[in-house]
This record gives structure tokens, C-alpha cells and sequence, in this order.
């Protein structure tokens, strides 16, 4: 028979710190991810600009595989099939990291890709025209324009991989989820738990969402 | 000792896989179909003229976006049950956080279509002497569910890769299948491979239906390139909407 449950809120009390904890390994999980994926994205993103169609050809089938794959079952192909055909075996961190990595990298390269094309040609003419080398126009004029376009979707971008940091929980990295089971696992209080993590997330992403809007409206290009 | 690939391995299995990938269709087909059902009134709570109503839907909405899809997994099958009383078999616990998760995309789904209906067909439809029901449900809805299909095959697209994640409470779907057959074989290279592939060209056949059904079903004036009141996704926006 079900003994009676008792909803004691109070359990959560000696873990705040611990939750703290958790929640700032989950955030440099997605801080981590997200620096990953804004070099291999841009590199993806220029690729997919380039003159030769095997590079363009190239980033379409990247992006396009990152979309269809579920983020668990890349996470389970890299860290259990992965590591026996190279031989080496991955930290569950790293394999974390490489999956969320190069999967936001897919998306992070279609808003740079869009926002590449934002800048407007009569800037790169101008440059060009005024005797700046294409380096020079690139870093001087298209980059700095096409960072202010790309700022609102990388936000989102961020949200966004947050809240799937959650999932490497299931390979064994340490972060607020998995912290959470094990605590669970310490004293059963599985609602009390769980709720406060799901609040937690809540709160993150729910504030971090705000943050976007706020970038969204600040970078706002009004017209004149 | 180094580990030795064996692709055979997986032909015997194959029937095995499929039965799991028919049982993950099924799952993403009712929860698609009880998500359509439960985000339209979440949808009209949300345009109320009423502020509560309209908070309310917002928190709901809000809520669903805002908790990890594994994370309401884990509360609404390990943590609720001891709440309620009433223990949930792992199937019930994912067809319902299917649906809360992607009722608030559906919502916004509908949102749009309603908003894309056009102001003169609501008055023309009262002015002939329709009631305000018989204006929405002749009327209006079936023009906005028909601007709502793109994004609702998005959120089917979106639902298929996101059932992977219920095999976590023991759902057995094709990623719980695999992995059992990961622990029989030993093979996880072969196994989780294969498993990929096919949600790669589960992905890639809907996508491909989705391009499909739209190009059937468009109006003469929309093939036309004249601008039309109801404005299509683009290609490219449609790949963009795409959730991972």
C-alpha cells in the first residue's frame, strides 16, 4: 500500500548551494557550447558563401544532417559509437561538448549566414572602392555590421542550448540535472526535486529570454 | 584488442527496428493530433479581449517553452506521481509532455493563421447574417488552419526527433530499441548508426512531403507570385522553423 506523501518543501533547503552549483556548470556547459559553435559556425557560415560549389555543397549537407539528428541520439552515437571506431574514449563532458558544439554550430551558421547577407552590397562596393583590401573589408565593415544583425538569433541561439544541456544529463555529465537525480537518489523526494529544477530552468531560460527581447530592441535597426 | 566493425550484425534486426520506428510514429501521430486539439482554445485564450484569459495562455505558453523537454520527462513521470497518487505508464507520461511541450508552438501555429485572415471576411460573414459561431467555424477557421499547416508539419518534424527523448523513461520506441539491442549485441557503433540514419531520412521524407503538400495545395494566385493576403512561408524560412 502507498504510505501517505507529504509535500515538505524544506527537504530543498540544505541544497540550495548545491543547486547553485549545478546551475553554474549548466551555464558553462552552454557558454562553452555556444564559443564553439560562434568559430565553427562563422567558418561555416563563409564557407557557404565561398566560390567553390563543394564547399557550399558541403555546409548545406552539414546543416542539414545537424537538423534531422535528434540531440540524444547524437549524444548517444558520439560518446558509445564513437569512441570504438577511433579508439578513443571520450569524457562524458567532452562528448557532451562536441555534440552541442557542432550541432548549434548548424543553426548558428544560417543566422550568420543570414546576417552576412543583411549587409547590404553597396558597403562592400564602397569599401572595395576606397582601395581596402578584402580582408580589410571584411573585418572593417561587413563583420562589424553583420555582428549587430546576428546578436538577437544568437541569443535565441543561446536560450535555446541551455535548455538542452539537460540532456547530456544521460551520459553522466555533471550538471543541475544530474545533480538533481543524484540527490534524488539520496532521499527519494522526487517531486520536491524535480519541481525545483523545472522552476529553475524556468527562471533561467524565462530571464534569459527577457535578455534577448532586450537585445532585440537595443540592436533594433530603425528606419530613417 | 581493437574492436572489430561488423555491419551485418544489424540485417537480422531490422524488422525489430522498423516495429520501433512504427511505434514512434505513432506516438508523434496522436500527440500531433490531441496538440492540435488543445492549442486551439490556447490560441484564442491568447487574442482574448479578456487580460486574464490572456495571461493565462501567456504563463502556459511561457512554461511549455521555457522547461526542458526532459526535464518536465522527469518530473511529470518520477516527481507528480508521488503528488497525485496515481502512477502513469511510461507511454501516458510522454504522449503528455509531447503535448505540453508543443501545444505553445501549435498555439503560435493557429495564432498566425487567425491573425492572416482577412478583416472583410469576418464582416461580410456577420453582415450576411452568420452568428459570431457560425463566422468562426465557417469562415474563419478553415482559412487560418490553412495557413496553420506548414508550421504544424514543422512541429510534427519537430515532435519526431523530440520522441527519441522517451526513451529515457523506457518508452520502447526505435531509440529504446536500439539501445537494448546495443546492450545484446554489444555493437554500439553499427546499432547507434543505423539509428541515426534513420531519423535522418524519417526527417528527410516529411520534409519532403511537407514541400509537396504545399506545392498541391497552392491557390492559383499564390503560384502566381501576386502578393496574396495569405502569405506562404518561404522555403527557407520553413527550414529555419525547424526546432532541433
Amino acid at each position: 500500500m502507498r504510505s501517505r506523501f507529504e509535500f515538505e518543501p524544506q527537504v530543498l533547503l540544505p541544497y540550495i548551494g548545491y543547486y547553485l552549483q549545478g546551475l553554474q556548470v549548466t551555464v558553462a556547459l552552454a557558454l562553452a557550447a555556444l564559443t564553439i559553435a560562434l568559430l565553427v559556425g562563422l567558418a561555416l557560415a563563409l564557407m557557404s558563401v565561398s566560390r567553390f560549389a563543394l564547399l557550399r555543397a558541403f555546409v548545406a549537407g552539414y546543416v542539414w544532417i545537424f537538423r534531422a539528428i535528434p540531440i540524444y541520439v547524437y549524444l548517444l552515437w558520439v560518446y558509445y559509437g564513437l569512441p570504438v571506431m577511433v579508439g578513443v574514449n571520450l569524457s562524458p563532458v567532452t562528448a557532451g561538448l562536441i555534440c552541442l558544439g557542432s550541432q548549434l554550430a548548424a543553426f548558428q551558421s544560417e543566422v550568420f549566414r543570414a546576417s552576412l547577407k543583411g549587409v547590404s552590397v553597396g558597403q562592400v562596393e564602397a569599401a572595395m572602392s576606397v582601395g581596402l583590401s578584402r580582408l580589410q573589408t571584411f573585418t572593417s565593415v561587413t563583420f562589424p555590421q553583420m555582428v549587430r544583425l546576428a546578436l538577437p538569433p544568437t541569443g535565441s541561439n543561446f536560450v535555446l542550448i541551455v535548455r538542452e544541456t539537460s540532456l547530456v544529463a544521460v551520459i553522466g555529465v555533471f550538471e543541475i540535472t544530474r545533480y538533481t537525480q543524484l540527490a534524488i537518489s539520496y532521499n527519494f523526494r522526487a517531486f520536491e526535486f524535480y519541481s525545483a529544477l523545472a522552476v529553475l530552468y524556468g527562471a533561467l531560460v524565462m530571464s534569459l529570454s527577457a535578455g534577448v527581447s532586450a537585445l532585440e530592441r537595443r540592436f533594433a535597426i530603425r528606419a530613417h | 584488442m581493437s574492436y572489430q566493425t561488423n555491419w551485418a550484425e544489424i540485417w537480422p534486426w531490422i524488422p525489430l527496428l522498423l516495429r520501433g520506428l512504427r511505434t514512434t510514429l505513432v506516438l508523434c501521430v496522436v500527440a500531433i493530433l490531441i496538440t492540435m486539439i488543445v492549442a486551439l482554445p490556447l490560441a484564442l485564450m491568447r487574442m482574448s479581449r479578456f487580460k486574464a484569459m490572456q495571461f493565462l495562455a501567456g504563463v502556459l505558453i511561457a512554461t511549455s517553452r521555457s522547461v526542458p523537454l526532459y526535464v518536465f520527462l522527469l518530473w511529470l513521470f518520477y516527481g507528480l506521481p508521488l503528488f497525485v497518487g496515481i502512477d502513469m505508464s511510461p507511454v501516458t507520461a510522454g504522449i503528455i509532455t509531447l503535448v505540453v511541450q508543443f501545444s505553445a508552438f501549435q498555439a503560435e501555429a493557429y495564432r498566425s493563421g487567425l491573425l492572416v485572415v482577412a478583416k472583410g471576411q469576418r464582416e461580410a460573414a456577420l453582415a450576411v447574417g452568420l452568428s459570431a459561431a457560425q463566422t468562426f467555424f465557417h469562415v474563419v477557421l478553415p482559412q487560418a488552419l490553412r495557413v496553420a499547416v506548414p508550421p504544424t508539419g514543422n512541429n510534427l518534424i519537430s515532435m519526431f526527433k523530440a520522441t527519441s527523448v522517451l526513451a529515457v523513461i523506457g518508452v520502447v520506441e526505435v531509440t529504446r530499441l536500439t539501445q537494448s539491442l546495443v546492450g545484446t549485441t554489444g555493437r554500439p557503433l553499427e546499432f547507434y548508426t543505423v539509428l541515426t540514419v534513420i531519423y535522418i531520412v524519417g526527417v528527410g521524407i516529411m520534409t519532403a512531403g511537407m514541400g509537396w503538400y504545399e506545392r498541391a495545395t497552392r491557390l492559383s494566385h499564390e503560384a502566381n507570385g501576386r502578393k496574396s493576403r495569405i502569405r506562404r512561408q518561404a522555403p527557407e524560412e520553413r527550414q529555419q522553423a525547424i526546432q532541433p
